[in-house]
């Protein structure tokens, strides 16, 4: 057992995780969102983005327009919502605007979603991003890893013995 | 432990030799360009994204079935490497 | 190239490169299809808009605290051909009408509410022409009246790629409308409403 090799092979993984850790937080700077790349969760927005697309965020407008489907977090909840501005009302000299938003696919708008009491939301606060453009069905792979214990079990074998039989 | 694993490691290496590996990579190189210009066109006559997914996954397995196992005709040049000559 | 994780590896980065391209291709020519049709340049017809004012007071309808709320629905009439929309990179087409407008205690409030909308999936559905329909959401606004203010209607358009950025779009052809104001006891409104209707 080579102290020294396992060291570097070592150093080359955290090379690798240093350089997507990278990738991520410069690309989040560029589009100014806190996480520029989400997965679909949901079907609320069927037909148009099914669970398991990748969505591009862009953060970086001032206002949002009525149409534009936006990635929002309620104060309490974690998870990130993906539906479309139904209103808007802006206020021309403070800047501030107020949306709601509904899912394509639910029967009325996201005010039960909401924090207790409020029926807007704020753009500057709660808004994530605005998609812009996206592709479909290739975060399948991380909805199924998190969700099927078997699978997330299944990948790790899958890892450690492709870095025990490679031979770099 | 590590010498069996280095024992499997040599047994899934599958080599062939230089001279195929080099007309594999250019052949492998030239059926995927040419594959996924056809199956752009054809999914734009057809106006089907289906039609281009499906024929550019064909394109994809036969140069996996091209290249990846390793077949006898590309293990026909032997490497000759050169016998130690011990001097006295 | 010599062994077989090597080889597998190579042909799968190449064939990734190649499938990038592909899909920058489908949308290179999803762009050019958009522009040759002229798409930009789509107008529609919305007529025969009969706004209805009702007071609610719950939060669902946009009261805060208990106090009453003006909502609008609206009937209307809308034809519009949206078929350049639709290509072989499209997934579906979302319509939607909105209504703007300014705000009347403070006039530098903009505000645009969406009335209705509907989503295409083909081709076929992309003709649109609908008489009386009833508008899908109760509409209020920030100021608890929504009488007495000028709306502008126009029709939307976004469609929703197989794979690519979201397009969207405005038709030409926008409808003002005044809403009337309402007298001060919204009883009296609601009656003087049907009588007019009759």
């Amino acid at each position: 057992m080579n102290l020294r090799l396992e060291l570097t092979r070592f150093l080359n993984l955290c090379f690798a995780l240093a350089s997507a850790f990278m990738f991520w937080k410069g690309l989040s700077i560029v589009t100014n969102s806190h996480s520029p790349i989400v997965v679909v969760l949901s079907g609320s927005m069927e037909p148009a983005f099914q669970r398991g697309d990748i969505l591009f965020l862009w953060n970086r407008n001032e206002l949002n327009k009525v149409g534009d489907v936006v990635v929002y977090e309620v104060d309490n909840k974690e998870i990130p919502i993906v539906h479309r501005v139904l209103r808007e009302h802006v206020d021309e000299t403070s800047g501030k605007q107020l949306l709601l938003t509904k899912g394509d696919n639910n029967a009325g708008n996201d005010i039960p979603l909401y924090a207790k009491r409020k029926i807007y939301l704020h753009k500057e606060k709660d808004i994530v991003g605005t998609v812009k453009g996206y592709i479909p069905q290739l975060g399948y792979i991380t909805i199924w890893i998190s969700e099927n214990k078997y699978a997330k079990m299944g990948l790790m074998g899958l890892i450690a013995l492709s870095a025990l039989l490679s031979n770099e | 432990m590590s010498e069996v694993l280095q024992e499997i490691q040599k047994k899934l290496v599958f080599p062939i030799d230089f001279a195929s590996q080099r007309r594999l990579d250019r052949s492998v190189y030239l059926c995927l360009m040419i594959g996924t210009v056809v199956s752009c066109f054809i999914g734009l006559f057809t106006q089907s994204l289906f039609n281009l997914v499906v024929s550019f996954g064909l394109t994809f397995c036969v140069c996996l079935a091209l290249g990846l196992p390793s077949y006898p005709a590309y293990n026909k040049q032997r490497l000759e490497w050169v016998k130690p000559k011990i001097s006295h | 190239m010599f062994s077989l994780s090597q080889r597998f590896q190579q042909t799968s980065n190449q064939a990734l490169s190649f499938a990038i391209f592909a899909a920058a291709f489908v949308v290179a020519t999803f762009c050019a299809q958009l522009y040759q049709d002229n798409v930009f340049g789509l107008s529609s017809s919305i007529g025969n808009i009969q706004p209805q004012i009702n007071v609610r007071t719950s939060r669902f309808y946009g009261s805060v605290n208990g106090r009453p709320k003006e909502n609008l629905k609206i009937s209307f009439d809308l034809e519009s051909d949206l078929t350049p929309l639709f290509n072989w990179n499209t997934k579906q087409i979302f319509v939607y009408l909105t209504a703007e407008y300014n705000g009347l205690k403070k006039p530098s409030v903009k505000s645009e509410v969406t009335l209705w909308d509907s989503i295409i999936t083909d081709k076929e559905g992309a003709v649109i022409s609908l008489n009386n329909a009833k508008s899908k959401y109760s509409v209020w606004d920030i100021e608890e009246k929504l009488s007495d203010r000028n709306l502008t209607f126009k029709l939307h358009w976004n469609i929703q790629p197989w794979i690519g950025p979201l397009v969207y779009g405005e038709t030409n052809g926008e409808s003002p409308v005044t809403l009337p104001q309402t007298k001060p006891k919204s009883q009296s409104a609601r009656t003087s409403k049907r009588s007019e209707a009759v």
